[in-house]
Parts: C-alpha cells; structure tokens; sequence
C-alpha cells in the first residue's frame, strides 16, 4: 500500500469538499438536482463539467439525501440543462426529502411538483452555481476560522511542494546526463544514441 | 648519382654531432644520483622508485569505479506507523465516498476495500472465493453446455442461463457469437465438447470449461447458483483487494458485506499453518474514483451528523 504520510497528505486535502463553492444545504423542498451536458468540453460545456466536478461534490456532501444525477451525452450539438426538481410546497412541508430508490427516472418527481430548467451551456461554474442558489434559496455554509487556517496551510505546502518538485526535477536531470556521459566514456554508448 | 651518396651520409654525421645526447665531456658531478637521468637527456621523464610511481590517471574524470553494494533484501512488506493515522466510521466515509462519485452511475461505480496484512513476501497467500451477502456483480450470463433435451437442460433454461444445448453453442461460438460470460459443462458433454474445437475460441478469454476450475461438473444448476455472485480474492503484496458493494448500497448492506468478507479473511489468516504469522492491520475503504478512507469498525462515530437513511438513495 501507498506510504501511510503520503495517504495521510491525500485525505486532508478532503476539507476541499467541505470548504467552497457549492458548500450549501439545499431547502427540503429540493428533491433532485440533474445535469445534462456532453462528454467533450470544447464545446461551451467546460463550465458544466467543471460545476460537476467540484461543486456538485460539494452540495452532496452537504446534501447527501438528494439525489443528484448527471447524464453526459456524446453528441457535441446537445444542449447542456440543469433540472432542479421541487416537491409541491405542501408535501415538502409535511414530509422530509423523500428518498427515491430508484435511480433514472426523472418523471416520477417531477409529476409531484414543478421543476425549473435553466441553460448552463458556455456558462461559467459559478455562474451556474450562483443562479442555482438563488433558484433553490440554499442556505450557504461559511467555512470556519480553523478550516481556512488549514486551507491556507494546504496552499503554502501545495506551493512549497511544487518548488521542492522543480528542484528535484534538475537534480534528476543532471545525474542522468553525469550517467549517460559516464557511459558513452566507458564505451557503453555513443554519443549520437 | 653515385656521389651523392657519401655526401650525403657526410652531412647527416656533422650535423647530428651536436645533438646527440650522450655528454662527452667528463660529468662534473660524480657521485650525483641524478647524472643518469641527466644521460637520458633533457626532456625525459625522472625514473622514480616503485612507491613513488603513480598510475596513470584516467583522461576523464568521471570514471570512477564503480561501488556496487548489495542491499539485502527484506522478506517483509513494509509496516507504517499507524498511530498518527486517521480513520473513519462507516457512515462518514460513505458521506465523503458518495460525494466524490455524484453523477456517477451507481451500478457502475464500486465500493473497494483493501485489507492490508502483516505478511511475509514469501510464503503462502491468503487465497480464496467468497460469496457475500449482498452480491456486487449479480448479471452473469451463463452459457451451459449440456444434452439440449435432458432434465439439467431444463434446470438450467429455469436458472436463468443464457444459452443451452450443445451443437448450437458450438456453432455459436465458432461463429464468434460470444454473448455469455461464464460458461459451464456437463459431464456427459464433455467428450463432444473436447471434439467440437470450440476450445481454440474459449481457451484464450478464460472461459473453457475444465474439471481444474471446477467449471466440468454432473450439476450445472448448482455450480450457476454458486457462480452467481461469489468473488475470488487473493492476496497480492500484503494487501487483499476486493469489490464491496455497489454504489446504490445502503450503509447496511455494506456493514452486512463488509463484516462477511472480514470474517472470512480472518478465517484463512488462522487457517494458515501456525510458522507464519499473519495479521490483519488496516481496512481501508475506497471506491472506483474516490479516495482511500481508512475505517475504525465503528458504524457511527460521534460526530457523524447524516443518518444511513440518507445514505441510501442512488
């Protein structure tokens, strides 16, 4: 298995799915989140894919009874939509988030209440997301004081790390050549190979 | 022509008269041990004593020789501190899990677990099938090679297996119509199986029944059941990998599985002759495209806020 320091570095970098944008708790009548945009991102569809990759993430986790689908199709002419789907205001206030147990089957929630349909195509990720809150009132979440200490921290090892990586790059780079010069001298290659 | 010869030689002999090397006169120095190095001419190289004498050192001064030092090999994997490490109840790494894998295909995508143990490098591995709880891969299509008009035929069509006779699978499979992933013999086809040739097709995807794999059997129906969601896991490099559930499980389902395969492992760790000690140290659990979270057994900690009602949902 992977060195322990080295998992360890990986699973504080995890605070990242608790600590920016999309760090919301969605109102109950909430029932589904959908995203529908195409595979390639050239497309106007970077942003989509983007919103999906970090904010998504992190309205699950702090979301995590609502289910949140995403169908990504390969046709780059397809348009990219997101789908927020509302209970009816009376079954959100009698009943908590449902839980449907069936994936794929955007219908059935939708008959119970409205949805709203918006473009997210050629749209930037917090675009979308800052159209998302105010379509849903989602309650955001401010990181604490010791969450953006640690992410400050995380920042500067990031930085520091990277140094130390260019660094080591040269030193690496110049111990091979020593060896390859080592070795057309020993008569092991030549000079041209 | 003739003449010109001893000229010649006339002229060489008064010209190297004044530079030859030997000293003509009487060295002044007698008893000096430098004269015969004097005699050996100006630019000669002093003759030194064989201690003083260094070999000639090589043109390029990156040739050195070469230091080779064997290390010795460990005949254990690696054993890290784990007393700085951090773990998770079940419901907390399930939360971080599923939200990692959002927008994902909860069929698709797989709970992982890693089971890293205290083991030898050499030595046995902890090998074996299980069949969990709640099966990870439930869709095998079963191809079942046996007399299309005998009762296990029937059994069989009953079970659920895809495909069933004995000259039409052939032909099928020559065919290159390959739509089953597992297939089963009975005894008594064996021979025609042997002789169809459908070997040279089967043989190389894994899939030809032999009696070795158990895969040759008098019952199909019993081995398709026993088929049908039972894993193989085996040790490699210390650590037992396997498939634990699929995404859409409920924290329960993976407790129920988690504690099966467990269990199991801890069995063939006893099960293993007594010289080698084998110790189960870590369980991380991870997920297709998730991250490693290492858990502490606990179900829930005491900090978890989400229920594993919420957890359940695709």
């Amino acid at each position: 298995m992977v060195n322990i320091a080295q998992r360890m570095t990986r699973l504080k970098e995890l605070l990242r799915l608790k600590v920016g944008g999309g760090a919301a708790i969605l109102p109950p009548e909430v029932t589904r989140l959908h995203m529908d945009f195409v595979m390639t991102y050239d497309d106007g569809h970077k942003g989509p894919r983007n919103f999906w990759r970090n904010d998504l993430r992190r309205l699950k986790f702090y979301n995590p009874a609502i289910p949140m689908t995403v169908s990504r199709t390969e046709n780059p002419d397809d348009p990219a939509l997101m789908t927020i789907h509302f209970a009816s205001a009376s079954a959100a206030a009698s009943i908590p988030p449902p839980v449907s147990t069936t994936p794929a089957t955007p219908s059935s929630p939708a008959s119970t209440g409205r949805t709203e349909v918006f473009n997210i195509k050629s749209r930037k990720r917090y675009e979308i997301l800052e159209q998302l809150m105010t379509l849903t009132n989602a309650k955001k979440i401010e990181p604490t004081e010791q969450e953006l200490n640690e992410i400050r921290e995380l920042g500067a090892k990031r930085e520091q790390s990277a140094k130390d990586s260019t660094l080591s790059q040269k030193v690496n780079a110049r111990k091979k050549q020593e060896k390859r010069r080592m070795a057309i001298a020993r008569g092991e290659l030549t000079s041209a190979s | 022509m003739a003449t010109a010869r001893p000229c010649l030689g006339q002229l060489s002999r008064t010209c190297l008269q004044f530079t030859r090397s030997t000293p003509t006169a009487l060295p002044i120095r007698l008893f000096s041990t430098s004269t015969a190095n004097g005699a050996r001419g100006k630019y000669t190289p002093p003759i030194v004593s064989k201690k003083e004498k260094v070999l000639p050192q090589s043109t390029n001064k990156y040739i050195k020789k070469a230091v080779v030092k064997k290390k010795k090999a460990r005949t254990t994997y690696i054993q890290y501190d784990l007393s700085k490490e951090e773990t998770f109840p079940l419901l907390d790494a399930m939360r971080i899990i599923r939200a990692w894998e959002v927008g994902q295909k909860p069929t698709s995508v797989k709970y992982e677990l890693a089971l890293k143990l205290k083991s030898q490098k050499n030595g046995p591995v902890v090998r074996n099938r299980l069949r969990l709880p709640h099966p990870v891969k439930t869709d095998f299509r079963v191809c079942v090679i046996c007399p299309p008009d005998s009762a296990y035929a029937e059994a069989a069509r009953a079970a659920g297996a895809v495909l069933v006779g004995e000259d039409d699978v052939f032909d099928a499979v020559k065919a290159g119509k390959i739509e089953f992933d597992r297939c089963v013999c009975q005894t008594d086809s064996l021979a025609k199986m042997n002789k169809s040739g459908i070997g040279r097709v089967l043989g190389p995807r894994g899939m030809m029944p032999s009696s070795k794999l158990g895969t040759v059997v008098v019952d199909p129906v019993k081995t398709m059941k026993d088929m049908v969601g039972a894993t193989e896991y085996r040790e490699r490099m210390g650590v037992i990998r396997m498939a634990i559930g699929q995404l859409g499980f409920t924290p329960e389902q993976m407790s129920t599985n988690l504690k099966a395969f467990i269990e199991a492992v801890k069995k063939d760790l006893s099960r293993i002759s007594d010289k080698i000690n084998k110790e189960l140290v870590e369980v991380v659990l991870s997920s297709t495209n998730g991250p490693g979270l290492p858990l502490n057994g606990a179900f829930k900690g005491t900090n978890t806020s989400v229920t594993s009602k919420e957890l359940s949902g695709p």
